[in-house]
């Protein structure tokens, strides 16, 4: 076949991969599939980790008597955009009819939480009395124009019960009629639900960009004065993306930059660069159009970190094209191909074994990019072998600096050579470095600090929150059961027993759906305690009567206890009203119901675990602790992996070598240079994480291709200064590419960018000690 | 909390009753149009107004009224307060769309600028005060009749939400002086509030203006 055929063979298969990777383009940012089965405790805070909350936004408005007004017309903007799922601003008409509707009706229902005591000692005398003599009080207030039209109905205030417990749900919000207000009364609050993920970048920056521009308008119409403030993950989430996009960008223009000019001057040829890029590029597309195939999108994380390892195969062609370039004049480049084919070939399978180690992990995200690399390795050296040949020219005189950097090479392991005790106390420096450093490591097990919020919107998010008392999205707790109706006796107990952990200090309060609706079974106890009293309705006329009413006011009343005119309120009564969204905790998991109630200002999670220890299919959730634990079990993995993979690859070269010292020497540049890079970072005090230890796979794979060059080049005489300038084309184009990324403010691209950086500039600095060593060990 | 309980407390019941309102009343429009403007363009010259007021409210559940005594101050054009002494201290005082109110209970504010019903509900005796004649025709229907120096003003409700609360207002008064107002509600109740020791054209300072609308209410009348 000739070239020009295997050259549109493989643009042409590129295309087609390409186009079909792209039409299935499917991937996903949950974080959902990205963690283990992690036990029911686990699988629950998967089911519930989109939860309400954190698709909720809280908005202030300070800084004028205009607020009110401008927080109200801001939500009545809002409510119309297609990302707003719903708006609260207030008390509305339409939420004071639901509480009305649904409540009213019922209010013989939904006394007590412990009717059997509660309701008898109400009915006592002397509480009646009380009641009486209150009631008559607040007729005699200002405001109690109105509360003689449901007095004849409710003698007992037990309507007004119910809405003070609405109320008491979130006692830092209050209302003015209007918006609602912060406890200071000195913010206008809005709350908004988001239809989709606080995530979802691409949803929640227009969004962000109306709110922004609807509250300009408004503060110009109320004079400038006007304050906005936000709280919502989608802000945060939005600004950090907008951050790693701007230091994508800026590292991403540095460092093709940096890498055309290397490739400028080391080939004289930009078509150098766009043929090595050619390589990882066809392994990415193959192994993205491998992962599309199946019926699960890919993660995003995949993608990314897949594309990050099959990087490692950029040096395929660089050495290619290298070894090339300094050949006698005429060579064909697949005789070149020949020369180093088994090199090449030991390096692909070291590499693609690894990341197959890699993808037994037992972390579904690791298997994927183990699986994803693991593809990709094999056919970008299957381009390297076969198709990138096709592109290039017989070898011609080698440019300046490949002939500066040849001599270079060759007069330096010349000197080294000669002084054999620098190479061995370079190897001795590394091994010290890494014996001082690696117990010091500073393992970073929060994936909260892999993304670097902006501290002002963080600052600004947690005063909206103070203001608000905003409950921890990521603490609730959850109880399940069969059916609804036993999930909310049980949601009942969980409420009894949170409010004791209230009392005794152990928590400050929570958001349950308690609060609005009770079991069934509770309720009918409530209407039986009153139904067993036996001279109820004379009673309270009787009493009522000396405290100044009509003899008769209250028929209303004892007609709504012998025959209540609405059953007792279930979550379906919820459907189409204002209230709707409290019942938003009651949901059905796979066949079962779980109820979850939030929880604000925990100070133990101990003392709470301990408080709901006596129910039965009732759990404590904290999400911290629990992906805290995934990520500690994703890097204990990784470097559980990292040591099978060091294994693997180690008995790889011996078999390959069947030479000890050859197969020691060309793992050591990799061994030694990951070791020494995390006994910089402990020593230095740069704390690592799952995204380090990752990236320390990548160091190891390119770590081993310099050894096996290395090592095989020593066998060879005239291959020293093609090797070694090989080698250090591909470490300063690696650390262009990749160690740049250690000047992002973001942590995750720092932690690649630093690792990759550090460890791949320790194997170019070992790697002609090591020719030295194997050259004078005489490995063959 | 209080703030919010005292909001849902006058809300509550206007939305039920909403869905119980009778039906709509024509305007009988019986006034003597120059009598009754020049009254209220005499209340709207009067400048700011000081009263002792003494209230009865006549509840259908109670066996006797609730008597409520106290001052009441208006300062053109859109503030009012009611200081009562007794049976408890109690103030509340509207201002601008917002009402403050401090009782037993404590002290709590909230905003009828965009609830109609509320406004007409805390604002009719202002809008007289005031000589609003304007916005008294838009929000009812008006009677006027005078029979040598004394006048009654009968106001009914236009809108069907405003009535179902609000079943008649009526205003009595002397020459230039008001001497009661009557609130009637469709159930039976009624709240007689009458005045005496009427006082107009004062024109406080700003000192005066932020202790009298205040819910601190004044020790000393200014």
């Amino acid at each position: 076949m000739n070239d020009l055929r295997v050259r549109w063979i493989t643009v042409a298969l590129l295309a087609g991969v390409g186009l079909y990777g792209v039409s299935r383009l499917e991937f996903t940012n949950s974080i959902k599939s990205f963690i283990p089965a992690a036990g029911e405790l686990g699988d629950l805070s998967l089911e519930l980790v989109d939860s309400p909350l954190a698709r909720r936004m809280a908005i202030s408005i300070g800084g004028g008597e205009k607020r009110s007004g401008a927080a109200t017309a801001l939500a009545e903007s809002l409510r119309s955009h297609p990302e707003v799922a719903w708006v609260e601003s207030g008390f509305d008409e339409d939420a004071l009819r639901g509480i009305y509707e649904l409540y009213f009706d019922r209010r013989v229902y939904l006394i007590s939480e412990k009717p059997a005591t509660e309701i008898p000692a109400l009915l006592e005398p002397a509480a009646l009395e009380r009641r009486a003599a209150d009631l008559r009080r607040r007729l005699a207030q200002p405001d109690a124009m109105l509360l003689s039209r449901t007095a004849p109905d409710d003698p007992l205030g037990l309507f007004q019960n119910i809405v003070d417990r609405i109320r008491d749900a979130n006692p830092a919000l209050s209302s003015g009629g209007g918006s609602f207000e912060s406890a200071s009364g000195e913010h206008a609050i809005v709350l908004l639900g988001l239809r989709s993920s606080p995530f979802d970048s691409e949803r929640q920056a227009p969004l962000l960009g109306y709110l922004d521009s609807e509250f300009a308008r408004l503060n110009a119409e109320a004079g400038g004065q006007l304050v906005l403030e936000v709280s919502g993950i989608n802000r945060v989430s939005v600004a950090s993306e907008r951050s790693i996009r701007g230091d994508t960008n800026f590292i991403s223009m540095v460092s093709v930059s940096v890498v055309c000019a290397l490739f400028l001057l080391v080939f004289h040829s930009l078509r150098h660069l766009a043929i090595a890029i050619l390589t990882p590029l066809s392994g990415f597309a193959v192994a993205m159009a491998v992962a599309l195939s199946g019926e699960d999108p890919v993660h995003g994380i995949t993608l990314g970190f897949g594309f990050v390892l099959i990087g490692v195969a950029i040096d395929y062609p660089i050495h290619l094209m290298n070894h090339h370039a300094l050949s006698p004049p005429g060579t064909r480049p697949r005789e070149t191909v020949a020369q180093i084919r088994s090199s090449l070939l030991l390096s692909a399978l070291t590499t693609t074994l690894a990341f197959i180690a890699l993808s037994l992990s037992d972390f579904p995200g690791l298997q994927a990019m183990g699986t994803f690399a693991a593809v990709g390795i094999p056919v970008a050296l299957a381009i390297t072998l076969f198709s990138i040949p096709a592109f290039m020219s017989p070898s011609a005189a080698p440019t300046p600096a490949q002939r500066a950097l040849a001599g270079g090479f060759a007069w330096l392991v010349g000197w080294l050579s000669a002084r054999e005790g620098i190479a061995v106390a370079l190897f001795a420096a590394c091994a010290v470095i890494a014996a001082v450093g690696v117990p010091q490591i500073r393992w970073e097990d929060d994936p909260s600090t892999l993304i670097a919020g902006d501290p002002a919107l963080i600052a600004e998010s947690e005063r909206v929150r103070g203001r608000i008392a905003d409950f921890d999205s990521g603490r609730f707790v959850v109880g399940l059961a069969p059916n609804a109706e036993a999930a909310l006796v049980l949601n009942d107990q969980i409420h009894e027993q949170l409010t004791q952990a209230v009392v005794a200090g152990d928590l400050e309060g929570m958001s349950s759906l308690h609060t609005f609706l009770w079991s069934q079974a509770l309720q009918r106890r409530n209407l039986e305690a009153l139904r067993s009293v036996p001279d109820l309705v004379d009673r309270i006329d009787r009493i009522y009567v000396q405290g100044g009413f009509q003899s008769g006011a209250f028929q209303g009343f004892s007609a709504a206890v012998a025959d209540p005119p609405l059953a007792p309120l279930r979550a379906e009564d919820f459907a189409g009203t204002a209230l709707e969204r409290a019942i938003d905790s009651l949901v059905e998991l796979d066949g079962r119901w779980a109820v979850v109630t939030y929880l604000r200002g925990v100070t133990s999670s101990d003392a709470i675990r301990q408080a709901l220890s006596g129910l039965e299919d009732t759990r404590y959730i904290d999400q911290k602790e629990i992906v805290g634990g995934v990520y500690q079990g994703y890097r204990r993995s990784m470097v559980r992996v990292l040591a099978l993979g060091c294994v693997i690859v180690f008995v790889v070269l011996q078999l390959r070598y069947r030479n000890l010292r050859a197969a020691l020497l060309a793992f050591a540049t990799a061994g030694l240079a990951a070791l020494a890079t995390y006994g910089v970072f402990g020593i230095l005090g740069v704390s690592v994480n799952v995204v380090s230890t990752i990236s320390l796979l990548l160091v190891l794979g390119m770590g081993v291709d310099y050894g096996i060059f290395t090592v095989d080049g020593a066998r060879v005489s005239d291959r020293l200064g093609a090797t070694l300038s090989s080698i250090l084309v591909s470490c300063l184009t690696s650390v262009f590419v990749f160690g740049t990324l250690a000047l992002s403010e973001q942590p995750a691209l720092r932690a690649i960018g630093l690792t990759t950086g550090t460890g791949i500039l320790f194997a170019l600095a070992l790697s002609p000690a090591v020719f030295v060593m194997a050259r004078r060990s005489g490995v063959r | 909390m209080r703030r919010a309980r005292s909001v849902l407390a006058i809300l509550l019941p206007i939305v039920w009753v909403l869905s119980g309102g009778d039906s709509l009343a024509s305007d009988t429009g019986g006034s003597a149009p120059t009598e009754l403007e020049a009254l209220m363009q005499g209340f709207a010259e009067s400048g700011g107004v000081r009263a002792r007021f003494q209230e009865s409210r006549y509840l259908s559940i109670l066996t006797d009224p609730i008597e409520t005594t106290g001052m009441l101050y208006f300062a053109p054009p859109d503030r009012l307060a009611r200081h009562t002494t007794s049976p408890g201290r109690s103030s509340i005082v509207i201002e601008a769309g917002r009402v403050s109110l401090r009782d037993e209970t404590g002290q709590r504010v909230f905003d009828f600028s965009t609830n109609e019903i509320a406004q007409a509900l805390v604002g009719n005796l202002m809008v007289v005060f005031r000589g609003d004649l304007k916005l008294l025709r838009e929000r009812y229907s008006i009677s006027f009749d005078s029979a040598a120096e004394r006048w009654t003003l009968d106001l009914e409700p236009r809108a069907r939400a405003l009535r179902s609360v609000i079943e008649r207002v009526q205003f009595v008064g002397k020459g230039r002086d008001l001497a009661a107002m009557e609130t009637r509600e469709p159930n039976g109740d009624r709240t007689i509030m009458k005045f005496s020791e009427i006082e107009i054209g004062f024109s406080w300072e700003p000192r005066d203006l932020d202790r009298i609308f205040s819910v601190d209410p004044p020790d000393t009348t200014p």
